[in-house]
């Protein structure tokens, strides 16, 4: 009878993979590299998955984030000051699906094409990849053996952990480190260069200040200094407002910053851990409600389940964070006049509170291309 | 296989009034990503206006190999198995013909991005006397390369304007991106046993190196409009668009 291997972590002993009338399938290329290097060598699926299977899982993955918050019908449950908030975890929804899907897809094609009557898999495994490991082999009645893991990795929503660079004693760091912990330290660091400018800008006679004012979001000094130089000379007050890396974060950076008219706008930290579980709650409510179930099939088989968790811990992680932007950032726009955006991107969590906001007030946003199509 | 170029895509909708692209080819791919031709903007890339006009040619030294991680979060492909023991044999390829030719090699890893093949093991491996940089300024790093190798990355197109040949190990046959094979601006390396041939094409055979330069040209004209002028047309741009409003 033939017993098929579900690897998505490195198991603890490999000889049982030698037995007989076993097949093996490592669902990650961490684990197939391992494999090999123990030679080891898992079936090839490579002719199983088809350039058809590939279009769907990359479409699923956009069309899912787009649809699930257009319920018409519940859609004050998404609506904070007038922004339907699902469009604001588009983009990092997209990206967590994808790898998810195109797991279902492979791991519908492996039983497909080997019908197996016995599954071994980690059953200890609760990630999203082990959960739907475990719901298409009871659909299928496939028997469900177990078998040890290394460790279980827990794959993260996208964007959970932030890679960026520290200048320290003239030489550059990159540091990943967890979203929560990534803004703690932004924002230190930020204060040292924040010092280090206004000092710098003691110096330095200020322009004059002109009628009209230009928002410019996530622009980097080093990368576009020739058309901020020139955007700075024309009749226009510069705002910047930067989320990830810092406007001035080293160097190089600062040097610059004294050849433009620059103002930073700083947005205040201060989440609000009522209003945003109150807004769970209703996100929570809006999921449970809806009836439209085809969003959350693939291929005919309810998902549903397993893709409103994830759109739950997305929401549930992102939530106070958005509204702490939406809330700032509005708060500004009272005393703050701003005539233009000017931004890099329009699909990310920080810009789109920005520009959805400003939408409200009619002010035309300006999306750059930044990088090859 | 049907062309991936055919199944290009914006990751999510377009939330800005206005969309400024870099050229025609921009241009047409937003509007096959359902993006309305009102919205988009020709306006040429502002960011490189400084490699058009200020970047010094210098000696041209080594050959700098660009390493990157593949466009698996975009498309589904890149996240199989086979496809990446793929890459690794297509990268391993290019690191073995490095090692038979003598010239010097400069690794330059994107700042960021974590690769699926590590580039430093197999540098160790064939090329363990080659610097390997992560943050060093990539202008500065291609102005004196005499041939880059790179992955699809926008490297290529940087390297374009500073007229330098480029060799491209391609993860599929197609351009994937920008049409730079299309428009022969590029050398590409199809199959890992063809890596050597083409390198040293790139590097010593003239009448190669002559239609790169013709392919190179062309790309600009096509791909990249007002070369070296884009910042000032972006401005222009924008304030007519806010007098109209």
């Amino acid at each position: 009878m033939v017993k098929i291997f579900f690897l998505d972590n490195i198991p603890k002993n490999i000889e049982i993979l030698e037995q007989k009338n076993s097949k093996i399938f490592p669902l990650n290329f961490k684990v197939e590299k391992y494999l090999r290097d123990k030679k080891i060598i898992p079936e090839d699926t490579s002719k199983w998955l088809n350039w058809d299977d590939f279009i769907f899982i990359d479409k699923t993955s956009m069309d899912i984030p787009k649809k699930w918050g257009l319920m018409k019908h519940l859609e004050k449950n998404l609506n904070f000051r007038g922004i339907n908030l699902s469009l604001l975890i588009e983009k990092e929804l997209s990206l967590s699906l994808l790898p998810l899907i195109h797991k279902i897809i492979l791991i519908e094609k492996i039983i497909e094409n080997t019908n197996p009557k016995i599954a071994v898999i980690d059953k200890n495994d609760n990630t999203y990849s082990g959960k739907i490991l475990k719901k298409i082999l009871k659909r299928n009645n496939i028997k469900i053996e177990h078998i040890d893991v290394k460790k279980t990795t827990k794959q993260d929503i996208y964007f959970e952990k932030v890679t960026f660079g520290l200048e320290f004693l003239g030489k550059t760091y990159d540091i990943t480190l967890k979203r929560k912990h990534f803004f703690i330290l932004k924002n230190i660091y930020e204060k040292y260069w924040d010092i280090k400018f206004k000092i710098n800008h003691l110096k330095i006679q200020q322009k004059k200040k002109y009628n009209k004012t230009i928002l410019l979001i996530d622009f980097q000094l080093i990368n576009y200094y020739s058309f901020l130089k020139d955007l700075s000379n024309t009749n226009y007050n510069l705002i910047f407002l930067n989320s990830r890396r810092p406007i001035i974060w080293n160097q190089e950076s600062l040097k610059i910053s004294k050849n433009l008219n620059l103002i930073k706008m700083q947005l205040e930290n201060e989440k609000d851990e009522k209003e945003s579980k109150k807004k769970i709650m209703d996100i929570k409510k809006y999921l449970d409600e809806i009836q439209e179930k085809s969003i959350f099939y693939l291929k005919q088989h309810n998902y549903s389940d397993i893709l409103k968790s994830i759109i739950l811990e997305l929401v549930e992680k992102r939530i106070s964070e958005i509204m702490m932007i939406i809330n700032s950032f509005e708060k500004k726009l009272k005393t703050q006049n701003i005539d233009a955006v000017v931004t890099l991107d329009d699909s990310q969590l920080f810009e789109r509170s920005i520009i959805l906001s400003c939408k409200k007030k009619n002010i035309p946003i300006f999306l750059i291309q930044n990088g090859d199509m | 296989m049907e062309k991936y170029s055919n199944h290009r895509k914006f990751l999510s909708q377009l939330i800005a009034d206005k969309f400024f692209v870099y050229g025609n080819y921009s241009k047409k791919h937003s509007i096959c990503d359902g993006i309305p031709e009102e919205q988009l903007v020709i306006s040429g890339c502002g960011r490189y206006d400084i490699l058009f006009n200020d970047i010094e040619k210098t000696e041209e030294k080594y050959i700098l190999l660009l390493s990157t991680r593949m466009p698996k979060s975009k498309f589904s492909y890149f996240l199989s198995n086979s496809v990446i023991l793929e890459w690794e044999k297509m990268l391993t390829s290019v690191f073995v013909a490095l090692e038979e030719l003598n010239e010097d090699v400069i690794i330059k890893r994107h700042p960021t991005a974590i690769e699926d093949i590590d580039s430093q093991v197999l540098a160790k491996k064939f090329l363990p006397d080659v610097k390997i940089y992560k943050n060093k300024n990539t202008y500065n790093l291609l102005s004196k390369a005499k041939l880059i190798i790179s992955p699809n990355s926008s490297v290529i197109t940087e390297a374009i304007i500073l007229d330098k040949p480029v060799v491209i190990p391609r993860y599929i046959n197609d351009d994937f991106g920008p049409p730079y094979a299309a428009t022969n601006s590029v050398l590409t390396i199809d199959k890992p046993e063809d890596a050597l041939s083409v390198i040293k094409k790139a590097l010593y055979d003239d009448k190669v190196k002559a239609q790169l330069k013709i392919g190179r040209e062309q790309f600009i004209k096509e791909n990249l409009e007002y070369g070296g002028k884009a910042t000032e047309k972006t401005l222009e741009l924008i304030k007519d668009i806010l007098k109209s409003d």
